[in-house]
């Protein structure tokens, strides 16, 4: 029996031909949700633990949050963030589509010494050698040297909300090289591929993208958005839209640009 | 979709028939008893030599340059010095030409053993027949995407009809504008409704996979996916004769875009002129000359193809020299329609045809000096736009976070598969091949990667990065990529594909210890990518690259 040459590439594309059985099956499978046939995992939060397994190295969670910005949550932010605001299967898909699971906090340092938690604050903090990375690959800084946005506020002001949020780990191939509106067609059409409410689908804030891209980086060793451009909404002074990203050795860079611009770097991360 | 609406196939002999026909039957055959497995087996014998005969009768023709068989048996008629001739002009080897009718007349004797058994025949005959319900299923489901399609683009073109005259459709346009959203999608509600069985899936993908093999064969071109939504944005504007500039890294498609986009969309062959910055006013408005004692003007191939109404391709356009800006500005903000004048004989030529130019991205080093100037640079993006055309697939991760190159391997598959979609690996060899071409491409895509970065940021700030490799001059192209595999397929996938590499690549690169750099970090990144782990260090010939060093990449030092 020889090979068929389609089977290289086919997992790449996998919902461009459907069966009328698998369509079926699908249809058959979402009339059975809304009649309630198949029990919604909905109401049964999920715990840290079960997290955790789903998710392993890419679930970031209090643990992960002390040992980057060492922040420790009160009894009272630990009752905030108990429930989980995502169903099993939701997280479960969500692992699938290769997204990480990040507990946000609104400040960076111990106690007395915390600060609110913005770009500007974890620049300082994280100035100087690499205390984050696999000390046999350091990084020469975590932030690249830049002052441009010393006085913006999306950088002196903007902190990230206490929270979970579901981010993907890599940004959308298909957003790469377009500009800011086409990306958001490309960001609603992979939410509606994947079964998602496009409106629960939202770009990060730049405090967000930077706070999640050193959390993962400080847990496990590994860089996110190493040669690629997080596009966020949030625009700065002059109007222009705030990117995040290119965290290679130089370190992680902040930069601005029209809406109408592309850029074959330039993309975008769905998030939750 | 009903009955009465499905493509209609029309009814025409089967291959073992005509098979049949010309030879006529093996009368010792036709008597046979075979048990029920012995008759299973040969009518899936039988499917499968016919699905294979075509593509040897292929090569017959080809070798004959082009002859059908009338014309081929009218040649031979006429004597061996006639066959002896034709084959000298085509410059062809007798002897492929007598393998390659030798192995048809192979397929042909064992077909005939075949299907003169009736059982078989019939057999084969009730395959196909249910073949032909799936290919007309599969027709009538393509005939809905090609409309689909249609609509899609006929509705983007109105709207950048409006958005380029600045007005708001009427309301006359409005509701032609609604009866196409419309009919789009109804169309989508068809498809998503369409019933498909696996084996019309199976169909359709080998149908994909046929047909980039005959683009490549006819455009040396594979429209990929992206390259279609590429051209689907561009093509209103080229249409209108607005200019474009594709601007990229060395071998990543741009003039054989700009090629395939006028052969096979603005249905002209282009005329190419390689710009250098040695380029002669002649080369661009033609020379003075005499003819029977009078002073006549030749123009150059670049007017004349705009007499022509052929696209022209200005190849390496950054080079231009700067004094011929004028004329180019000028001829950029021309439209299908306008008249442009002759500076010289003061005639006037319409245009009708888009002027497409590609650019090179320079380094960082080179960058002021071969630049496009604004203005340039301006015309474009006031016409169809200036494009930046990379390596397929640059930039692609999986959910893991690792490279994918789905695009290039839809194509490579394609290079080597027969024209049935069928890739000539044993079920038992098939995954250790899949594995060795992935790696292959992930490799290719790597180089590729440190490439355009090396171009971007310059070769030795990337060196500074520590996984990034410098490339200064070579990169494997997509084009390399394909002759790589088919020079994989002609060895019948019986040689290993890091031997072909070696051969294909490494030893053609081998110019004079040029690039020697390059071909050393190419190694290491096929190393990286489990090739070459016990490839002798004499074997790669780099300059400056000792064996020891390769035994120790290699772990053995």
């Amino acid at each position: 029996m020889p090979f068929e040459a389609y089977k290289i590439y086919q997992e790449y594309e996998p919902d461009k031909y459907k069966t009328s059985t698998q369509k079926k099956v699908e249809q058959a499978l979402d009339t059975a949700k809304k009649e309630g046939l198949v029990p919604e995992a909905k109401e049964a939060h999920i715990e840290f633990e079960e997290a955790k397994e789903i998710f392993g190295p890419d679930f970031l969670g209090p643990e992960a949050v002390e040992a980057t910005f060492g922040v420790e949550l009160s009894q009272e932010e630990l009752g905030q963030i108990e429930v989980i605001p995502f169903t099993r299967e939701e997280l479960e898909q969500a692992k699938k589509l290769g997204m990480m699971l990040v507990l946000r906090v609104p400040r960076v340092g111990k106690d007395k010494a915390a600060k609110p938690l913005t770009i500007k604050q974890l620049r300082g903090v994280f100035k100087g050698e690499d205390k984050l990375g696999d000390s046999k690959k350091k990084k020469f800084q975590i932030f690249y040297d830049q002052n441009w946005y010393d006085k913006e506020d999306f950088a002196t002001k903007a902190t990230p909300s206490l929270g979970w949020g579901l981010v993907s780990k890599s940004i959308l191939p298909d957003s790469l090289g377009k500009d800011w509106d086409k990306q958001e067609e490309v960001l609603k059409k992979w939410a509606q591929e994947n079964g998602i409410d496009p409106a629960q689908i939202k770009r990060r804030t730049p405090v967000e993208i930077a706070y999640d891209t050193l959390l993962y980086y400080g847990t496990n060793k590994e860089s996110l958005l190493e040669n690629t451009w997080d596009w966020t909404e949030v625009q700065s002074s002059d109007g222009y839209f705030v990117h995040v990203g290119s965290f290679d050795s130089g370190g992680l860079s902040v930069i601005n640009d029209a809406r109408d611009n592309t850029d074959s770097y330039l993309s975008v991360c769905p998030s939750r | 979709m009903s009955k009465e609406k499905l493509t209609h196939i029309p009814n025409i002999p089967t291959t073992p028939e005509r098979v049949l026909e010309e030879v006529g039957t093996d009368e010792s055959k036709e008597k046979v008893k075979l048990s029920p497995e012995q008759l299973e087996a040969s009518v899936k014998e039988l499917m499968e030599l016919s699905a294979a005969r075509a593509e040897a009768s292929k090569h017959v023709r080809e070798s004959y340059g082009g002859l059908t068989k009338a014309e081929r048996e009218e040649l031979k008629e006429k004597g061996e010095d006639a066959v002896a001739a034709q084959l000298e002009e085509l410059r062809i080897d007798p002897e492929l030409v007598e393998f390659s009718e030798g192995v048809l007349a192979d397929y042909d004797k064992r077909i005939q053993e075949l299907g003169s058994n009736p059982k078989v025949l019939e057999g084969y005959k009730k395959g196909f027949e249910k073949t032909k319900g799936t290919m007309t299923n599969v027709m009538s489901y393509e005939h809905l995407r090609g409309e689909l399609n249609a609509v899609a683009n006929s509705e983007q073109k109105l709207r950048l009809l409006y958005e380029k005259v600045g007005r708001a459709p009427g309301s006359m346009e409005r509701n032609k504008l609604a009866e196409l959203t419309k009919h789009k999608n109804d169309l989508h509600e068809q498809l998503s409704k369409f019933e498909l069985d696996p084996a019309s899936v199976d169909m359709l993908r080998r149908r994909e996979v046929r047909r980039m093999q005959q683009d490549l064969e006819r455009y040396s071109f594979a429209e990929t996916e992206s390259r279609t939504e590429l051209i689907r944005e561009v093509l209103p504007d080229l249409i209108q004769g607005a200019p474009i500039l594709f601007q990229g890294e060395t071998g990543s498609g741009k003039s054989q875009l700009a090629k395939y986009i006028s052969e096979r969309y603005l249905g002209k062959d282009p005329v190419v002129i390689s710009v250098s910055e040695q380029i002669k006013e002649s080369q661009i408005m033609g020379t003075r000359g005499l003819e029977k004692g009078e002073t006549i003007f030749n123009y150059s191939e670049f007017i004349k193809a705009q007499q022509d109404g052929r696209p022209v391709i200005l190849d390496e356009v950054n080079l231009m020299p700067h004094e011929f800006s004028g004329l180019l500005h000028d001829l950029l903000q021309k439209r299908v329609g306008d008249v442009w004048t002759h500076p010289v004989t003061g005639e006037g030529i319409k245009i009708t045809a888009p002027i497409m130019a590609t650019a090179n991205l320079k380094s960082e080093r080179y960058k002021q000096r071969y630049e496009l100037d604004v203005a340039t640079l301006r015309r474009f993006i006031g016409g169809a736009g200036a494009r930046e055309i990379h390596y397929l697939d640059l930039g692609k991760k999986d959910k893991e976070g690792n490279y994918i190159a789905p695009e290039t391997l839809q194509i490579l598959a394609s290079v080597i598969a027969d024209r049935n979609g069928n890739i000539a690996w044993s079920e038992k060899e098939a995954p250790q091949k899949l594995d060795q071409l992935k790696r292959f491409v992930g490799a290719c895509r790597k180089i590729q990667e440190d490439f355009t970065l090396s171009i971007r940021e310059g070769a030795e700030e990337s060196l500074a990065k520590s996984d990034r490799l410098a490339f200064r001059e070579l990169v494997i192209t997509l084009k390399d990529q394909i002759e790589i595999m088919k020079a994989w397929k002609a060895s019948g996938f019986q040689e290993s594909l890091e031997d072909i590499v070696i051969k294909e690549f490494f030893r053609k690169a081998e110019i004079s210890g040029r690039a020697a750099k390059d071909r050393e970090n190419m190694v290491k990144v096929f190393m990286a990518n489990k090739f070459f782990q016990d490839t002798k260090p004499e074997d790669f010939n780099i300059q400056g690259l000792s064996a020891k060093t390769i035994r120790q990449w290699q772990g053995k030092e």
